[in-house]
């Protein structure tokens, strides 16, 4: 009996030493993995202090032809433009795109998320030049109206590490992980993730807590395709400055001080030349 | 009878404990193996390539001409400070020497890292250690330790356009070096890493990827590797990684059991925050401009009256090829400004930027005024030193995946002794693929291509004759970046 409870203690023993060297074999609990919501790894990002905070990263989604892109601006969601298209957006905020006029899916409307954990350094002037890809399948829009939840993590590679294939401009490659793995992880030791793409099936509904689907509609550029991908700068209205004294006039000029309009001048005068003010003839009531 | 059966107990019981005490070892054993393995290891390349080609006899120091030209061997120089005299007994001790070549009298190495080598014009020894990127790294957020080898700290600083980067974070200024952070850029040249070394058999150790190196026979038997400078392209890549996650089953039940609303609005409050904002675009700084100090040590004052042969050129010279550099192998003050943009590449080479205006036959230069002490830099080479030159440029500084770039590698005997068995290598990074009938050389050369262990090509150029004193080549070559 003694030698039992002996042995019983050995083969205790032993198992808590597997334990042990199983727990040793892994390596480190991960600090950024797919279960932190949206957002917050790009404000930990932000927070090691690289020159990241109000930089305006260029992206480019690229949905399949014929999908319009629609991007949440000052609260809601602007026009539709057609795919691809490019914004760009600040690093750490989460933004809320809506995917309209989906090839062979008359009707559906998806609203996907993308956020920006990390930024380009590309030459100066060439910023739109080399936007993140951000590429929409049509497998994960099917996947998306059919219930499902697809994070699509953009990484960029190590070109000393990278694949020796020639890529298709219109087609990133991609690596699926099954369940239970992470695809931060995964991106993270195939190269650097910059950008995390979650597209789903949720929609907005009149419940929602205003701003909250929208992400509080955080700054974004919206870049015009027709002026060669340059920001759109809105013209602001000069004011109309009138000099406060009226100059001088010089030898031969006849001084105009601007006066008051005197008269109501509709604006169908010219084909209405009946209702004309004539000089010297003011209609009065 | 019970005796034995206790015994017999007792045996077993010690067997079992035996066995586990044994297990327990095993286990122990592989917990330390497991332990001391990392999987993060970063993944070395290859220990080196071995180019298994025809055998070109080293010229033997007896088969040098004699008289020919007034050339004083290296033996009979004495060595410089801060180098090692490379004696007999050092090379045996040192040199690995081939079991074929066991016996035989060593006369000259064919590699001595003590040997006065020519200083590589892109790696000052003060050079910080290669910088490499990984995610959540702190060294990324910046800083001027790690100014690239082209020895400038800030002109290349990505992000001071109308994107609007904050220059400063966290109390120091953000000073990016050249070509930063490496993942984006694509790299050509240079020898980095573990220095690439040529044995007897013209084997070629240590290439790493990236690697440009030339290198030839002296008079004395000496085989000298000279790398290039380094050629970078800021051409990023994307991939990606997906997973799909699936609802299994969501039941829900949503009944209004009551509903009365006083349509009336108490209060409206409104706080929007700023959407938009518009940020002044000022001049920041100054991007200066970069003095091409590398080829300080090139300003010889040997004969440059070297003809140019265009033997196999199928085109002219291009526009970034520009250069008396490349053109004629003299180093012109008047472009140091064009050529040093076009050795870092930090902008593409468009047509308006060749030369635009020519006064009386005289290209109009930039000039530039320091108002700095004015300082004169003599140069005095000891005789019996036998050098290379090897300079690289590419034709774009970005690219796309698709986009074809052009090399060249202009190399140049600036010694005063003619070197023979003159070969150029250019490792290629995965990222690019060598175009089909693209490989150029002005002089005799033989191509030969290789594939690497990263599933490109080496690129080699077996220059047939000699290079006289002045006399150099071109190379050029076209690649697809992937």
């Amino acid at each position: 009996m003694q030698y039992s409870r002996t042995c019983y203690i050995m083969i205790a023993a032993l198992l808590s030493l597997l334990q042990i060297g199983t727990a040793n074999a892994q390596s480190g609990i991960p600090f950024y993995h797919e279960a932190m919501p949206p957002g917050a790894i790009g404000q930990l990002q932000l927070m090691k202090g690289r020159p990241m905070a109000w930089y305006y990263q260029p992206i480019e989604i690229v949905a399949p032809q014929g999908t319009h892109v629609s991007f949440v601006e000052n609260g809601q969601f602007g026009p539709d433009r057609p795919a691809p298209t490019k914004a760009g957006c600040l690093i750490g905020q989460v933004y809320r795109m809506r995917l309209t006029q989906i090839p062979l899916r008359p009707g559906s409307e998806l609203y996907p998320s993308v956020e920006v954990i990390d930024r380009l350094h590309p030459p100066a002037g060439k910023e739109t030049r080399f936007p993140i890809p951000i590429h929409i399948t049509s497998e994960e829009i099917n996947f998306a109206l059919n219930g499902k939840f697809v994070t699509r993590v953009i990484y960029l590679e190590n070109p000393k590490t990278a694949l020796p294939r020639q890529q298709i401009p219109n087609f990133q490659p991609y690596f699926e992980v099954a369940a239970g793995q992470d695809p931060i992880q995964t991106a993270d030791n195939l190269g650097r993730p910059i950008a995390i793409l979650r597209i789903g099936s949720r929609r907005p509904t009149l419940s929602d807590p205003a701003g909250e689907f929208i992400y509080q509609s955080p700054p974004i550029k919206i870049y015009d395709q027709q002026t060669d991908l340059r920001p759109v700068v809105q013209q602001q209205n000069r004011a109309i400055q009138m000099p406060l004294y009226p100059r001088v006039p010089e030898a031969g000029q006849t001084q105009v001080i601007p006066q008051a309009p005197t008269a109501y001048i509709p604006p169908n005068m010219a084909r209405r030349p009946m209702y004309a003010p004539q000089p010297g003839f003011l209609q009065r009531r | 009878m019970k005796r034995t059966i206790v015994n017999w107990n007792h045996r077993k019981a010690r067997l079992i404990q035996a066995a586990t005490i044994f297990s327990c070892l095993l286990s122990i054993t592989a917990c330390s193996l497991t332990g001391r393995t990392s999987i993060n290891e970063p993944a070395k390349p290859a220990a080196g390539l071995t180019f298994e080609e025809i055998k070109r006899e080293a010229p033997a120091p007896t088969a040098a001409p004699q008289n020919t030209y007034p050339v004083q061997q290296t033996a009979a120089v004495e060595p410089v400070a801060n180098e090692e005299p490379a004696s007999a007994s050092d090379l045996e001790s040192t040199q690995v020497i081939a079991p074929e070549h066991a016996g035989q009298p060593v006369q000259a190495p064919y590699y001595n890292r003590y040997q006065p080598q020519a200083a590589p014009p892109y790696m000052p020894p003060q050079m910080a250690p290669p910088q490499y990127v990984t995610y959540g790294a702190r060294p990324r957020s910046g800083g001027c330790q790690f100014c690239g080898p082209q020895g400038g700290c800030v002109h290349c600083q990505p992000g001071y356009g109308q994107f609007g980067a904050a220059p400063q974070t966290y109390g120091y200024p953000f000073q990016a070096p050249p070509c930063w952070p490496e993942d984006e850029y694509l790299f050509d040249g240079g020898d980095r890493g573990v220095a690439t070394e040529i044995d007897a058999k013209f084997g070629v150790h240590g290439l790493n990827i990236e690697d440009t190196v030339g290198h030839y026979d002296t008079l004395d038997g000496r085989r000298e590797v000279t790398p290039s400078n380094r050629v970078c392209i800021y051409a990023p890549r994307f991939a990606a990684v997906r997973k799909v996650y699936g609802l299994n089953q969501n039941a829900g039940t949503d009944n209004m059991a009551g509903f009365r609303a006083d349509l009336q609005i108490v209060n409206q409050q409104t706080n929007r925050l700023a959407s938009n904002m518009n940020q002044p675009l000022e001049l920041d700084q100054n991007i200066g401009t970069r003095t091409a100090n590398i080829f300080r040590e090139r300003l010889r004052g040997v004969g440059l009256e070297n003809k140019q042969y265009l033997i196999q050129f199928k085109e002219k010279f291009l526009p970034y090829e520009n250069f008396n550099l490349i053109r004629l192998g003299e180093y012109d003050i008047s472009e140091k400004l064009r050529l040093a943009k076009s050795l870092q590449n930090a902008e593409s080479w468009n047509d308006d930027v060749a030369v635009q205006v020519v006064i009386e036959g005289q290209q109009a230069y930039e000039a530039r005024h320091d108002g700095q002490a004015q300082q004169i830099i003599k140069f005095e080479m000891p005789p019996g030193k036998p050098r290379m030159r090897v300079v690289k440029a590419a034709s774009k500084g970005d690219a796309l995946p698709g986009d074809i770039i052009e090399f060249t590698i202009r190399f140049d005997n600036l010694g005063d002794q003619r070197i023979g068995n003159v070969t150029i290598i250019d490792n290629l990074t995965p990222r690019l693929e060598l175009v089909e009938n693209s490989a150029q050389c002005d002089i005799d050369a033989e191509f030969i291509t290789q594939e690497n262990e990263m599933g490109s090509l080496i690129l080699r150029w077996e220059i047939s004759k000699p290079l006289e004193v002045g006399e150099g080549g071109i190379v050029r070559f076209k690649a697809r970046v992937r």
